[in-house]
């Protein structure tokens, strides 16, 4: 592969230029046009972390009481929308000499990508991936009506893609319940921030048009800001429960690796217990005797889910145990701490990381199929798969309610399915 | 030779009665060590201890957790799985009467799935590369990623709501009782084919995937380029030569997707209304009756030990080079 500092700078005319950057600049175009529509969100966020700062230092008490997840996760949407405007509109603009120059800086970054592999599939998955964390991360940003909250009955129910119909006004309350000013900041703030709606007697009554990109559900929520919430929720409980069934799944397949002889026996005879139960039915007997609350879903997922990768991590170790480098460490007279640390893990680590990336995959389908049998995630909380146990009831007159959340999970999967393939083959080679 | 065949198969039974009892096991412990109670929705507010008291010990739940244990297990290992709280019909005579619907649907399944993916296989190793190989290979990556619930609701959207081809629910039309012979049969397989479909399309994209792998690596072997060099035709290289080669691992595969089956059923029957197992299993779960749902998971857990041991020994049986350990 060519040096990147020995390729002689871009002698392109601009058109030129401008076509091979089109990506980017199409995409950093998008973000500014998002950022000025949803300005005040993205400043009501800035500013809510601040006042909260002040309000901490000066009463403490009443700032934890304004505390909620969905506060933090708006303050992650909006410390992390900036940078990621920011890189992107450096990619368009910059010329092409200052972005080598950056690339090479920061080498490390650029020994990983190119021991990457690279092909228009693996692109694909990783810019496909790379969408959906975005949204996850941006959902708060990115959403366009309240996803829980119920719309007008009347006017909103069942509407379908792309039609236009009135809904009345949403109108942020003048000043909230609260004594100091601070507080009173903070609590227009999250009314802005859709954490705390406003208080019913305030909202207007001023009708307006709307448009719904993807149409409204049985109780008339918009179905784009519930798939976009459910984004954020099937992937943090897809990586969640990944990571812990990671770890448990590793921890036993060293173990059985290591110990060999009866414990190996012993631990591979569990897990070929636990394999031997279909998947699903697995999983709904944990959660019905563990319940079905997002912490214990992970919960549920990690329990069933960490078989295959005990198996594999088992394999792996008993394979590399015998090989020379092992022996040699050993023969040196390393201690076995250092020589998982410093031998097996490294090796485990690449096969570790393709049965992780599938791990997501099912766990995530898992989620779906259990949210889709109603099941999993309750209800008002979106999550693709209980969106789709919804649509079933209307399948007859409102198709979009299926197909959307669907293709969003297919496309999420597919993403998922090209990384592993395209990293098998890479590290198989 | 066959000394040492007969004894592996006798390892892979014994190994196989090893993990059915420690499933029943696990599904015991599971129910009892988890913090939920199963028997908590049987307790209403007004009910008194002493009533209680009782209802535990009709129960067995006053005795010791072991002996409870080995009481269950004696009895579940004896086809006793106890009685369903919904019915109060014992849990195996409702196993009994939709666990030949759902092998029904699933035989369906397996036969239609092995067809699109064996199909799909051979078609694209003709040409390597070439253009229906590229087609076919994005193809089925796009369609094992497709999850089998939607992509049986997009089915009953266009087939039975849109285009009203096939019924959307149920295994027989209304007026079956006075059909009889071929028409009945048709009116069964009618009703089949969008459950089936629901599941063999992702399932043969497996499949396909899996063989086309194991094709190309056997047309790689010599005796290939041997038979080629005698000037068979490529078309006859390929099924009389390679495929059988290259099905033999697919048997394992098929174990494989047993126990995949079994987890899918859950989903398309209740998706459409099947009366099978897996919509008993739905219906346990939702009506919180843990005795039927404890007993559904080990008989679904049963015939994947029992398919994945039968997969096993005819691949022994086929292939002369795994007879030895």
């Amino acid at each position: 592969m060519a040096d990147p500092a020995m390729i002689p700078a871009s002698t392109e005319r601009l058109p030129g230029r401008l076509l091979r950057r089109s990506g980017p600049i199409l995409i950093s175009v998008i973000l500014w046009a998002l950022t000025i529509d949803r300005a005040d969100i993205l400043v009501a966020g800035i500013r809510s972390f601040g006042v909260s700062m002040a309000l901490f230092m000066t009463a403490p008490a009443k700032a934890w009481a304004m505390m909620s997840t969905a506060l933090t996760e708006a303050w992650i949407a909006c410390a992390f929308w900036p940078v990621i405007l920011a890189v992107f509109t450096a990619v368009a603009v910059l010329p092409e000499e200052v972005r080598g120059n950056l690339r090479t800086r920061i080498a490390p970054v650029e020994r990983l990508v190119t021991s990457l592999p690279r092909n228009p599939r693996w692109t694909a998955g990783v810019w496909l991936l790379a969408f959906f964390v975005f949204v996850a991360i941006e959902a708060p940003i990115l959403v366009t009506t309240d996803p829980l909250t119920q719309g007008d009955l009347g006017t909103t129910r069942l509407v379908p893609p792309l039609s236009a119909t009135t809904v009345a006004d949403r109108q942020i309350p003048e000043a909230g319940p609260g004594s100091s000013g601070l507080e009173t900041m903070l609590a227009r703030d999250l009314v802005t921030l859709r954490i705390r709606s406003a208080p019913p007697e305030r909202s207007g009554n001023a009708d307006h048009p709307m448009v719904f990109l993807l149409g409204t559900d049985s109780v008339g929520r918009d179905v784009l800001s519930r798939v976009i919430v459910g984004t954020r929720v099937s992937l943090m409980i897809g990586i969640l429960a990944t990571v812990g069934a990671l770890l448990l799944g590793s921890l036993i397949g060293f173990v059985a690796g290591l110990a060999g002889r009866w414990p190996d026996s012993i631990l591979m005879w569990i897990v070929d217990v636990f394999l031997s139960i279909p998947s699903l039915f697995l999983v709904i007997t944990f959660a019905f005797f563990l319940g079905n609350s997002v912490a214990q879903l992970i919960l549920v997922l990690v329990l069933s889910g960490w078989m295959g990768v005990a198996r594999i991590v088992r394999g792996e170790v008993l394979h590399l145990r015998r090989r020379e480098f092992v022996l040699a460490a050993r023969l040196f007279g390393q201690r076995s701490g250092t020589i998982i640390r410093r031998h097996l893990l490294p090796n485990v680590l690449p096969t570790i990381l393709t049965a992780a990336i599938l791990q997501v995959s099912d766990t995530i389908l898992a989620e779906a199929a259990l949210g889709f049998l109603g099941y999993g995630v309750q209800p008002p909380v979106p999550s693709w798969g209980n969106m789709l146990g919804e649509a079933v009831a209307h399948l007859e007159t409102a198709w979009w309610l299926a197909v959307f959340p669907g293709l969003c999970l297919v496309t999420l999967l597919i993403s998922l399915h090209l990384l592993a393939d395209e990293l098998q083959q890479e590290w198989k080679a | 030779m066959t000394r040492s065949l007969s004894m592996t198969i006798l390892r892979r039974v014994l190994m196989a009665v090893l993990i059915v009892f420690g499933m029943a096991s696990a599904v015991f412990w599971i129910a009892r060590l988890l913090p939920g109670d199963p028997f908590a929705f049987r307790i209403t507010p007004g009910m008194s201890p002493a009533t209680l008291e009782t209802l535990r010990h009709t129960y067995g739940l006053d005795r010791p957790i072991a002996e409870q244990y080995f009481t269950w297990l004696r009895s579940a290992l004896s086809g006793d799985l106890g009685v369903s709280l919904t019915t109060n019909r014992p849990v195996l005579d409702l196993i009994g009467e939709t666990l030949p619907n759902t092998i029904l649907l699933g035989t369906a399944t397996l036969i239609l799935q092995f067809l699109f993916g064996i199909t799909a296989a051979v078609a694209s190793v003709r040409h390597p590369r070439g253009r229906l190989d590229r087609f076919i290979g994005g193809g089925t990556v796009v369609m094992y990623s497709v999850p089998n619930f939607w992509l049986g609701t997009l089915l009953l959207v266009v087939f039975a709501f849109h285009l009203n081809l096939f019924p959307a629910s149920q295994m027989h039309s209304v007026g079956f009782r006075r059909l009889s012979g071929l028409p009945a049969t048709l009116d069964v397989l009618w009703h089949l084919t969008l459950p089936a479909l629901t599941f063999a399309i992702p399932g043969g994209a497996r499949v396909a995937r899996f063989l086309r792998a194991t094709l190309h690596d056997v047309l790689q072997e010599p005796f290939i380029l041997n038979a080629t060099g005698y000037g068979l035709s490529r078309g006859r290289v390929l099924l009389r030569y390679a495929l059988p080669n290259a099905l033999t691992p697919v048997i394992s595969v098929a174990g494989i997707e047993t126990g995949i089956l079994l987890t899918g059923t859950l989903v398309t029957e209740t998706l459409f209304a099947w009366p099978g197992m897996g919509r008993l299993t739905v219906s346990a779960v939702l009506a919180r009756d843990y005795p039927l749902l404890m007993g559904t998971t080990i008989v679904s857990g049963c015939i994947v030990i029992a398919a994945n041991l039968a997969a096993d020994i005819l691949h022994r049986v086929i292939n002369p080079r795994l007879r030895t350990e």
